[in-house]
């Protein structure tokens, strides 16, 4: 109750401060040719060096002195727009911005975010990069894009993991279109729920987060899909050797305020196997999105969305005869492992007047894992039926339901505020087991077991934001986040300070300092290897403290010629509550308290990351390096002694990038070169009790894999348009790791006949090349 | 268009291809350790295995060692030399240890540093009156089964690990045998071990300070002639419970998407197991 009051209070008692009429722009931006709304577009007095960015609706407002400016917007990929006006008051300028061709590159833009932009560690990452880069599979993914960025470690090689800067995957808050999304994607994490074709944009936060995010200890991926174009309608689609990819967008009303995107990814190679009924072996998997968006005034937009994707795998028989006693038997079987999540929003954004802006979203997310195996016989004599079923399932649900308001607000020309705050009801059912069994001779049984797991959280938050600049190329963002998490049995309640400060040097350099806490009250547990789609999210409890990570930070910033921007970043993280399995495993969740296989330390991890990037122009990518170190202290493993991080990797070297040769042509290639991964191995061996040998291991994460080495190429090709003229279709094909590298992503140790243990490394991709076709229109 | 087929089949015969590849782990080494394993009891002398660890790489054959010197002290100081036995390989006491009582072993061979464990021994389980009774049900291929049941009256005031054993009297060989009935009663614990001489072992976590029958089914073939059982409940120390269980999980942990379990251990500078057990058996005839 008293939080919803805070968050009632801060929503409305900043609102009413009085509205002066003071010297000011503001405005709409849009792309010219769809019409959507752009974000993160920099507007920029050039005079005076004022500058601000549109937020999601592509609405700015900034103040500026009375009298003549020059207005320069500048969007990623965008042509500059300058706009000469006179300013004596609060003044509507609205622009719109020419997406640039392939071969030019943006300059001033990257010049000024290098400069400008007081966020560290992030990075926006536009659909445009994603669809170019080689992905394996030909399968763009822009959580793999991630992975080619500094102080990142995907993991297990092919999955959509995100390891940052040393903290745990279940660290990361994984948001779409502003709901956080839970579960690991695809085929079991192959795949990562972001459809590369319908991203609107990407905003990957790997170091200080604003105070608007929270709820997790990590770092913050924030995709929103692609809105409707309210000009014309426009579809692409793609053919991959997995997957198809249908999307559209467009005008629902002839005046634009109406508009609808839709898109379906799906497996296809199981719609062309025969159905067969006495047999069923299949393998599916789906992505769905919509969006609606209505703009019943001018200064009121409604957004509708919902996403669902899921995996299904079964095996099933229905066999039917007559046995040698004329009885007439059918037996049916069926085994399915299926997962889902499921979103689905409402957002009201609304501008208050010339300086307020507010975005409020209420939405559910959905999480399940389930397990059915069902036998059944029924036999059927001329005199007699008789019949028995059984259903045996597995189920872990996550659910959320979200309520969040966010507001922006104006307070003087050189400061802005953003304060908001959000309710999310977590429901928890881990481990549930379903039996169910009907008899036509016998008493039935329906019993669920693992129901005293079930719980509920309510984990709330209320933030402020205030953005200012203060002269002299100096500009501070101090945030607060008022963070409670109310678990089964204890109520906890923290304090989350973001600070960011950064300095404009002379020479067109920018250095910048961010710190960070940030808590989480969810813990995940997971398998030791990789995210499985099985993992089970549970609550803080009394036995579980929240995780808390605290964060200092400070970079070099330069914007190069050309559009290349170059950052340096050194960073210090330490971990309270930061979770590892103590030697159990996932399987047991159904058997035991969840928080007896995981126990709860300290960790600390620090490095330095370097990047170079374009974004924009014939030849685009980026090249990174990072080198970090990370470890964990956990009192129930490891003899309470310090161990390295399983994806501590001290070097990591990444390179990709896209060379649009002409029109017709384009070449990408990846390179990544890393230390191998911490993995645990033996030390030595003896005789147990019952004279068995049986191995030592008397460190944890004891041992590196070898150095693991990958290079990727692909190209497109333009092909000639079979059905119209303004359709564009392309083909091309991706090679992954060409020069078939043997990266181990799994140690076995056994022990040869004369009883000497032997290790090896489990490789899985070798040289794979696969093929797209793509077609818009 | 064979061609094509072939690329087509090849990139699918590579995708399906997961290979191994050797690692070196010549570098992991460790100077090697005295192993020690006593698992001792309040009904039989004290059985002590004293063998060493040694590097991964080694070929070398793991050995019990004969010529070291194996002391156990009581808490009453008094100090006790085991003497081995050559054909056992294990080195025995000439008293047996009581329940309650406390037990330090020190084990030294020259080339090893000393290693030494304490243990205290649990008190006698306290046991009812164990009965089994015949045909009570029928297996799936409609044999009758028996019913044997026992029952345990667990200690309120501290955290008490049994192990139960059940055996059977072979006639014809005059000597009890090892019984492997199935468990007819899976509430009893969370963590339910089972060894391979098919006892079991389990904590008093669901029925702590409770008296708990516990009931078994007793395989057809086992009720021929005048059916005689043995039945032995143990209770455990702790580290006596943490060993089994560890050793359990070792030899589950072998998928990719386990972390290896470390076997549990209790000797200072060494390896192994010093843990104790008492003892209740109750024949039924």
């Amino acid at each position: 109750m008293t939080l919803r009051y805070l968050l009632f209070t801060l929503f409305f008692a900043i609102s009413s401060f009085a509205h002066a009429q003071a010297p000011g722009i503001f405005g709409w931006i849009k792309d010219k040719e769809s019409g959507r709304p752009l974000e993160n577009v920099l507007i920029v007095d050039s005079a005076q060096y004022q500058y601000t960015y549109s937020n999601k609706e592509g609405y700015f407002n900034m103040g500026v002195s009375t009298g003549r400016h020059r207005i320069v917007f500048a969007a990623a990929g965008y042509q500059i727009v300058k706009q000469d006006t006179g300013v004596y008051g609060p003044l509507l300028l609205n622009a719109t911005l020419t997406e640039l061709d392939e071969f030019t590159a943006d300059t001033f833009w990257n010049k000024f975010h290098a400069l400008y932009d007081i966020r560290m560690g992030h990075t926006s990452i536009a659909a445009r990069q994603v669809q170019n880069m080689p992905a394996l599979l030909c399968i763009p993914d822009p959580v793999k894009f991630a992975q080619y960025l500094p102080g990142v470690s995907g993991g297990i090689e092919g999955l959509s993991g995100l390891y940052i800067r040393g903290g745990n995957s279940d660290q990361n808050l994984m948001m779409m279109d502003g709901l956080p999304i839970y579960g690991n994607g695809h085929i079991f994490g192959f795949l990562s729920p972001f459809n590369a074709d319908l991203i609107g944009n990407a905003e990957f936060y790997r170091g200080v987060a604003p105070a608007r995010y929270g709820g997790r200890a990590g770092a913050v991926f924030d995709v929103n899909m692609k809105e409707g174009s309210s000009t014309e309608w426009q579809s692409n689609y793609s053919q991959d050797i997995l997957l198809f990819n249908l999307n559209a967008n467009g005008p629902l009303s002839s005046d634009g305020r109406v508009t609808a995107s839709f898109g379906v990814r799906r497996s296809w190679l199981d719609l062309l196997l025969p159905r067969q009924e006495e047999a069923q072996l299949l393998y599916n998997v789906h992505d769905l999105n919509a969006k609606i968006a209505i703009r019943t005034k001018k200064n009121n937009k409604w957004t509708v969305w919902a996403y669902n994707g899921r995996d299904k795998a079964l095996l099933g028989s229905n066999d039917e005869f007559t046995d040698s006693l004329n009885r007439r038997i059918t037996d049916k079987f069926r085994f399915e492992f299926n997962w889902q999540n499921t979103l689905a929003g409402l957002t009201y954004s609304h501008k208050f007047n010339d300086r307020k802006f507010g975005f409020f979203t209420a939405g559910i997310s959905r999480s399940s894992f389930n397990l059915p195996f069902e036998i059944s016989r029924s036999v059927i004599t001329d005199s007699s039926q008789s019949s028995f079923e059984l259903l045996l399932q597995s189920r872990n649900i996550i659910q959320d339901y979200i309520l969040k308001g966010n507001m922006e607000y104006r307070l003087s020309g050189t400061a802005q505020l953003h304060y908001g705050g959000e309710i999310i009801m977590h429901h928890f059912k881990p481990g549930l087991e379903i039996i169910k069994f009907s008899s036509s001779t016998s008493s039935s049984l329906d019993t669920t077991f693992g129901e005293i797991n079930e719980q509920n959280a309510l984990e709330s938050a209320v933030y402020a934001e205030y953005d200012k600049n203060l002269g002299a190329g100096l500009k501070l963002s101090a945030g607060l986040r008022l963070w409670s998490f109310a678990g089964r049995d204890k109520f906890w309640i923290r304090p989350e300070p973001r600070i960011m400060l950064s300095q404009i040097l002379t020479g067109q350099k920018a250095v910048k300092l961010g710190f960070s806490m940030a808590n989480q009250g969810m813990h995940r547990l997971s398998s030791v290897n990789a995210s499985l789609p099985g993992d089970v999210w549970f609550p803080t409890t009394g036995n579980f403290k929240p995780q808390q990570t605290t964060q200092i930070t400070a970079g070099y910033f330069q914007p190069w010629r050309k559009g290349w921007e170059f950052s340096l970043e050194g960073y210090f993280r330490s971990f309270n509550g930061i979770t590892d399995l103590n030697g159990g495993v996932i399987e047991e969740v159904n058997e035991n308290y969840w928080e007896q296989l995981l126990s709860q330390g300290k960790g600390t991890a620090y490095g330095f990351e370097a990047l170079l990037m374009r974004k924009t122009g014939r030849f685009n990518g980026l090249v990174s390096y990072s080198w970090a170190h990370s470890n964990r202290t956990i009192d129930d493993i490891n003899f309470g002694a310090s161990y390295p991080f399983r994806w501590d990797r001290r070097h990591k070297f990444a390179m990709q990038g896209v060379y649009h040769v002409n029109e017709v042509y384009t070449l990408n290639f990846a390179v990544v070169v890393m230390t191998g991964n911490a993995v645990t191995m033996p030390t030595s061996q003896y005789l147990a009790i019952d004279g068995t040998t049986v191995l030592e291991y008397t460190e944890k994460n004891n041992f590196r894999m070898p150095l693991y080495r990958r290079f990727d190429v692909g190209f497109s090709k333009k092909i000639k348009p079979y059905l119209r003229r303004d359709f564009d279709s392309y083909w091309g094909i991706n090679i992954y790791n060409l020069a078939s590298y043997r990266n181990p992503l799994f140690v076995r140790v056994e022990q040869d006949g004369g009883g000497i243990p032997q290790a090896y490394g489990i490789s899985y991709f070798p040289i794979i090349p696969s093929a797209f076709y793509r077609v818009k229109f | 268009m064979k061609n094509k087929l072939f690329m087509t089949g090849l990139c699918a015969l590579m995708m399906l291809a997961s290979c191994e590849s050797e690692l070196n782990i010549s570098g992991i080494s460790t100077t090697p350790k005295l192993v020690v394993n006593a698992l001792i009891n309040d009904k039989d002398f004290i059985e002590v295995q004293v063998s060493h660890t040694k590097s991964l790489g080694s070929g070398a054959l793991l050995k019990y060692i004969d010529n070291a010197d194996v002391q156990v002290i009581d808490d009453a100081g008094n100090q006790y030399t085991l003497t081995y036995d050559i054909g056992a390989e294990v080195y025995r006491s000439s008293f047996v240890a009581k329940a309650g009582k406390f037990y330090r072993i020190i084990v030294k061979a020259a080339g090893y540093r000393d290693v030494d464990a304490d243990l205290v021994m649990p008190e006698n389980p306290l046991t009812g009156k164990a009965t089994w009774r015949d045909s009570t049900e029928s297996d799936s291929s409609g044999f009758p089964t028996g019913t044997l049941t026992m029952s345990l009256n667990d200690r309120a005031d501290v955290r008490n690990y049994y192990r139960i054993s059940l055996f059977y009297y072979d006639e014809f060989e005059a000597k009890f045998k090892e019984l492997r009935p199935v468990l007819n009663d899976e509430g009893i614990s969370d963590e339910l071990i089972r060894n391979e001489d098919g006892s079991i072992l389990f904590d008093d976590l669901l029925f702590n300070g409770e008296q708990r029958k516990i009931e078994f089914v007793t395989p057809f073939g086992y009720a021929t002639g005048s059916p005689k059982f043995l039945v032995v409940a143990e209770n455990l120390s702790t580290n006596y419970y943490n060993y089994f269980k560890s050793l359990n999980d070792y030899r589950e942990s072998e998928s990719v998407f386990r972390e290896p379990t470390p076997v549990f251990s209790n000797i200072r500078n060494g390896v192994g197991i010093w843990a104790g057990s008492s003892i209740a058996r109750d024949t039924i005839r």
